[in-house]
């Protein structure tokens, strides 16, 4: 297992005052490092993280998910972190199955290490529109990819660090980061990225609403996956 | 070829439009695209304001009853065509905006750490910061770092 001071936790927040400070706490209480980006709240959601001991990268506009998520990349990047876990800052996610991750990145030679909501066992509580469709985006991906997992949409992850900064020219490049999850599968298994996953058990939001509406962010997958479907660095790009 | 001083007007206007548009690209205010474009539009105004008879070979290519509707219709195409490209330019701009917001946010964690760490700490950063601004569009360095 990767020693608990190289490993780093990434939080994208937006306006997530009432369940940022439950969050950072649960991850540093376990000795991990952690980095939140606040994208642009009005909440004083940055402020609340940095107070408990979590570096904040401040967003000066709302970018959005998929930036600040690249953001977080970045900003763990520059220190010598080894594994870079991503959570979501609701409380959806539990920090103590962390674990679970670096446990399987120490037994296998995976790059990233998706949590899957599926093999968790509370699945059933999910939002029905998300049940119904997260099979056939997972499907559509799996088939395009040849990966073979069952969640590609969980923001529950873990990354080698190592791994990351091969790819880094592939994240500063990407056409859709709103959408970063499809887009990300797809070009990091042109590159030759091993995907494995863990269950993970989602919780109940502690507080705040979910920011995607469904329909334009099914919209927006499909646009993202033909967009890189149809761009030719994604056909240039070969395992190194 | 009758010359009245409408059609006169209209060829001046289209004349000067198109020595403007030229202009423009000269001095890298407009695209290529838009340059031709709009070049086009203004030679076609200016070909049939001075030929009005050649606008019938026109009219009965498209095979349509009514003169008018044919005008509409080629408005709403050009139109479409005008939206398209600003939608475009749009698009384009709104993804630089984002990624400069992104790389500034960077940039200013990346000189917070610096000052908030020590000097062999610093140094580690500093290597991979060079790593992330070899793939990156801007300087993550700052004049005044404590090690400087």
């Amino acid at each position: 297992l990767a020693s608990i001071q190289k490993v780093v936790v990434t939080l994208t927040a937006f306006n997530e005052a009432a369940s940022i400070s439950a969050v950072v706490e649960s991850i540093l209480k376990q000795g991990y490092s952690c980095v939140v980006v606040d994208d642009c709240s009005e909440d004083g959601t940055g402020e609340i993280a940095a107070k408990l001991g979590a570096k904040v990268v401040r967003h000066t506009e709302n970018l959005g998910q998929g930036w600040a998520l690249l953001t977080c990349f970045k900003a763990a990047l520059l220190e010598p972190f080894e594994i870079i876990i991503e959570m979501d800052a609701d409380g959806q996610h539990n920090a103590s199955e962390i674990h679970l991750f670096l446990e399987r990145l120490a037994n296998s030679q995976a790059d990233i290490v998706v949590g899957s909501r599926i093999l968790g066992s509370n699945h059933s509580d999910a939002n029905i529109i998300r049940r119904t469709f997260l099979p056939y985006v997972t499907g559509l991906i799996n088939f395009l990819t040849g990966y073979q997992i069952t969640d590609a949409m969980c923001g529950f992850r873990a990354f080698r660090a190592s791994s990351l900064r091969n790819v880094l020219p592939v994240l500063n490049n990407m056409l859709e980061p709103q959408y970063i999850a499809s887009e990300m599968f797809l070009r990091f298994a042109r590159l030759g990225l091993v995907v494995e996953e863990v269950p993970i058990h989602m919780q109940n939001r502690h507080s705040g609403k979910s920011y995607k509406g469904m329909l334009r962010y099914g919209f927006g997958i499909a646009r993202t996956i033909l967009r890189t479907m149809l761009d030719p660095k994604y056909w240039r790009a070969r395992k190194p | 070829m009758k010359i009245t001083l409408v059609t006169l007007t209209i060829a001046c206007i289209s004349l000067l439009e198109v020595v403007r548009t030229l202009i423009k690209f000269k001095m890298d205010r407009i695209g290529i695209r838009a340059g031709i474009l709009w070049v086009c539009l203004w030679l076609g105004i200016l070909f049939f304001s001075l030929f009005p008879a050649k606008l019938d070979f026109v009219f009965n290519l498209s095979s349509m009853a009514n003169r008018l509707y044919f005008l509409f219709l080629l408005a709403i195409y050009i139109l479409f065509i005008l939206v398209f490209e600003l939608h475009s330019k749009v698009e384009t701009l709104s993804h630089r905006v984002s990624k400069l917001n992104h790389e500034l946010a960077i940039a200013r964690y990346s000189t917070e750490c610096i000052y908030s760490t020590n000097e062999e700490k610093a140094t580690t950063k500093t290597e991979n910061k060079n790593q992330l601004e070899e793939y990156s569009d801007v300087s993550y360095s700052n004049s005044s770092t404590p090690d400087q």
